[in-house]
């Protein structure tokens, strides 16, 4: 049960206080609820290369690392389809450093051009390092537009091309900032040994005196349903052919998400799953495979990706996964192994709640879904799970016309 | 109300106090050493068991990593299936790793499961059979996954680098060759495993909420076997490192990754806290002097790192970054430039006590909490010391001079006596 405090300012910004007394450390992390679904499809890549422009010193704090390193904080970013989340982490002592510089960038930014100039070169080869440096790294920039027609899920946060990077302009940052970066539009979570009135005040104090801002109503066009069947081929340098595919499924918190979750745990969480068993350890045709849930705030995806071995056809691999696909539809799982994977999931959230940092972001990410206090729940959804829901849900999940598969063939 | 000031920095501190975790040290009834490190609130256990199975007790490299991944491909009495389901059951993580020196076997598990959990760890330790059948899915899985790396220029970059620094007969410094994998025999590895596992001659380091519950059945399940000594390792062996720069050229790639460094000394060496100071100085944070120079300035990479890395018979200091193509040779010539600026100009107060505030704050977390703790606990017990080499940081950290930082790099950096290795195109 992780207890916490929440309170809201005039400005909108919703915060959130979790008391945590055994650690001298403070997780300070800062959700903005903008990610790479609220990008125009001719300038994808933008909410991420924004980020790297986010530590590039605002309005009156020529450079962000500086002061938080020598107040002996860490920090850092993601950017994902969804959101964008800053976090830091620091000696107690010194939160107000946190709140001194979060602050400063949520009010305004010092852009310039050679600023600007600098961060696209390093995205440039952040693109390079993770997606085309890589063996096998590019597979998402072709899967995801072939799943998604409509919806912007459709490109990778570091976007679909490298022109879509360097074609952006100042002007356009500075746009995005004053539409996304708002207090109206982040969620604040203090969690540490911190007391919600100490918070309040030292809110009031940074952040208060941010104007609220007209963030637009997100009008995102959602995806058509998948009718047919889709495919598509890769040739690369590489040693293995490989298999993805792609099922739409739901957004995060629907009803039948976690029965989702489930199936994927089912087919390959931990060694002793249907997949690594059957089809690494027993047939021997694949070298690795996966199942796993994308879990957007949008319908998400259902993944299967898998390393077929050498001198196994793609139908091989693809008949084999299809038998244990179908079985999950056919067979209902017993009590042991639905068990099984409940333990699982209640485990790993213990797990998860060692890290005084990995609870103020599961905080801020509850609180975008609808309430912090979810994560209080999420084990009781999954235990509600029934044998019969993952039967039936996984009859919709499976259908053939439902996926979108792409072969990575060696050259 | 006061008008807010915001180009101010808000009071700070630099952290001076740190809580030194407390480590208690029993024998278990067969003189197996545990150390306990108790502490967090989840009732959780971590184990880890420390065995002298690391790569440097075999010149063949893959027996210890190997030997590592069969532990849970079954024993006498249970089946790999079997082993799996039981972790997996109960939530819990089995997670052997074979580093360089050291072996060590994880098992992570909540309380309430420890004694359905234990009793299975204790056999995949103790009792592994390595069925043949087992090996060769692991073996095809394994060199399947060595492929992969091949294509990377990161990975062919540090296999060159590592060759070069230890030497092509040191454990160290050994390459992993495709057909290794299919020379490697059952015999050989049990063989292996007999001396390095089932002598009993390793450690236990807990960690979580170590209630007396859970030391009796640690106490059950280990401690009555039978304790002897493993055989040794295969001995030091003198390394003459040269310097020179190796590029192999990858005709497809976009990126070109360079590893570049040098032989330096042990946590044993006096010299070693301030050298990890200067390595920090250098490539060790986001705001380093080669991370301001080559990303924040030239936009060559899109991270760049300096690290100081101890193993037992040597330490070595590597710089390691994937950098654009065209530019692999600007940024080794910045590279030196950073280290010319290290020996030849002093660093300012100014971004010394950053760094001492820096490091500091680091140390705080790295301390905090019982995972954070036992990793901590992990990379100094390996060299005979306890939580008094944090204390020795610590004061380093908060005593150390720009002038001792000038003289650390003018005697450890020498390029001349750098390898450069360059993957990709240069």
């Amino acid at each position: 049960m992780i207890l916490f405090d929440r309170f809201t300012l005039d400005n909108g910004l919703k915060v959130i206080v979790h008391q945590d007394k055994t650690t001298p450390i403070v997780a300070f992390n800062l959700l903005y609820n903008v990610g790479a679904r609220d990008e125009n499809p001719e300038k994808t890549g933008f909410a991420h290369l924004f980020e790297h422009l986010m530590f590039e010193g605002s309005v009156n704090i020529p450079n962000y690392d500086t002061p938080l390193q020598r107040a002996g904080g860490e920090n850092n970013a993601f950017t994902n389809n969804d959101i964008t989340n800053y976090y830091i982490t620091l000696p107690k002592e010194n939160l107000e450093t946190a709140f001194w510089l979060e602050s400063d960038r949520m009010l305004e930014l010092a852009l310039t051009q050679e600023k600007l100039d600098i961060q696209k070169k390093v995205v440039i080869e952040e693109f390079k390092q993770r997606y085309l440096n890589q063996p096998y790294g590019d597979w998402n920039l072709f899967l995801r537009p072939l799943a998604y027609k409509k919806h912007p899920y459709q490109w990778p946060t570091i976007g679909k091309e490298i022109s879509h990077i360097e074609n952006t302009t100042l002007q356009e940052v500075k746009d995005f900032f004053f539409k996304h970066y708002a207090p109206n539009n982040a969620i604040l979570v203090v969690a540490g040994n911190v007391n919600v009135n100490e918070i309040q005040k030292l809110a009031e104090k940074w952040f208060g005196p941010i104007p609220q801002r007209n963030v637009p109503v997100r009008n995102i066009p959602q995806e058509p349903k998948q009718i047919e069947a889709r495919f598509m081929e890769l040739e690369r340098q590489v040693p293995l052919n490989a298999i993805y595919k792609a099922y739409h499924m739901n957004a995060r918190g629907e009803h039948d998400y976690y029965a989702t979750d489930l199936i994927s745990d089912i087919l390959s969480n931990g060694k002793s799953a249907r997949l690594m068993q059957r089809l690494v350890k027993e047939q021997k045709l694949f070298n690795s495979i996966n199942a796993y849930i994308t879990g957007d705030t949008d319908p998400g995806l259902f993944m299967v990706t898998g390393n077929l071995n050498e001198g196994i056809s793609f139908e091989q691999g693809e008949e084999a996964l299809q038998v244990e696909l179908q079985k999950i539809i056919t067979e209902q799982v017993d009590e042991y192994e639905l068990d099984k994977v409940k333990n699982k999931v209640e485990s790993s959230l213990i797990y998860s709640e060692i890290s005084i940092l990995n609870k103020a972001m599961n905080l801020a990410f509850n609180e975008l879904l609808g309430n912090a206090e979810f994560i209080n729940q999420e084990t009781l959804r999954y235990q509600k799970v029934s044998g019969e829901q993952i039967q039936t849900v996984a009859k919709t999940l499976f259908a053939p016309i439902n996926c979108s598969t792409l072969y990575y063939k060696t050259k | 109300m006061e008008k807010l000031n915001r180009t101010i920095n808000p009071d700070f501190k630099l952290v001076t106090h740190v809580e030194m975790p407390q480590v208690k040290i029993i024998k278990l009834s067969n003189g197996l050493p545990v150390h306990i490190l108790n502490g967090g609130s989840q009732e959780l256990t971590k184990i880890d068991l420390m065995a002298k199975a690391g790569g440097i007790y075999s010149c063949h490299k893959l027996y210890s990593p190997i030997t590592s991944l069969m532990l849970n491909e079954g024993t006498a009495t249970r089946t790999p299936h079997e082993i799996a389901e039981v972790f997996d059951f109960y939530g819990a993580y089995f997670n052997p790793v074979a580093e360089k020196d050291n072996a060590f076997v994880t098992l992570f598990t909540l309380n309430k499961y420890l004694e359905n959990t234990l009793p299975t760890y204790f056999d995949a330790v103790m009792n592994s059979t390595m069925p043949e059948k087992e090996l060769d899915t692991v073996l095809q899985r394994r060199l399947n996954n060595y492929l992969i790396e091949s294509e990377k220029t990161s990975f062919l970059a540090r296999e060159a680098f590592f060759e070069n620094l230890f030497g092509a007969n040191h454990p160290y410094g050994i390459k992993i060759k495709k057909e290794y994998y299919s020379e490697i025999n059952r015999n050989d590895l049990m063989h292996f495993y007999k001396n390095h596992y089932q002598t009993g001659d390793f450690e236990l380091i807990l960690s979580g909420q170590i209630t007396d519950k859970v030391l009796n059945q640690v106490e059950k399940t280990f401690g009555n076997i039978e304790v002897s000594e493993t055989t040794n390792s295969v001995g030091e062996i003198s390394f003459e490192n040269k310097s020179n720069l190796i590029v192999i050229e990858k005709a497809d790639a976009v990126q070109s990754s360079i590893r570049m460094g040098l032989p330096s000394v042990t946590k044993l060496h006096p010299d070693y806290i301030g050298l990890k100071i200067l390595t920090t100085i250098f490539g060790g944070y986001f705001g380093s002097r080669l991370m301001k120079n080559i990303r924040e300035e030239k936009g060559y990479t899109y991270g760049i790192h300096a690290m100081l890395v101890s193993l037992s018979q040597s330490g070595y200091i590597a710089v390691a970054a994937d950098v654009k193509a065209n530019h692999a040779k600007d940024a080794i010539v910045e590279i030196k430039n950073e280290i010319v600026k290290l020996q030849t100009e002093l660093i300012s107060p100014n971004e010394l006590a950053l760094v001492k505030n820096y490091m500091m704050g680091e140390l705080l977390q790295n301390l905090d909490g019982p995972m954070a703790i036992s990793e901590a606990y992990k990379g100094v017990i390996q060299f005979g010391y306890g939580f008094n080499f944090h204390e020795d940081l610590k004061t380093t950290i908060l005593n150390i001079t720009s002038e001792k930082l000038m003289e650390l790099a003018r005697r450890y950096l020498d390029i001349e006596k750098m390898t450069t290795v360059v993957a990709g195109k240069y």
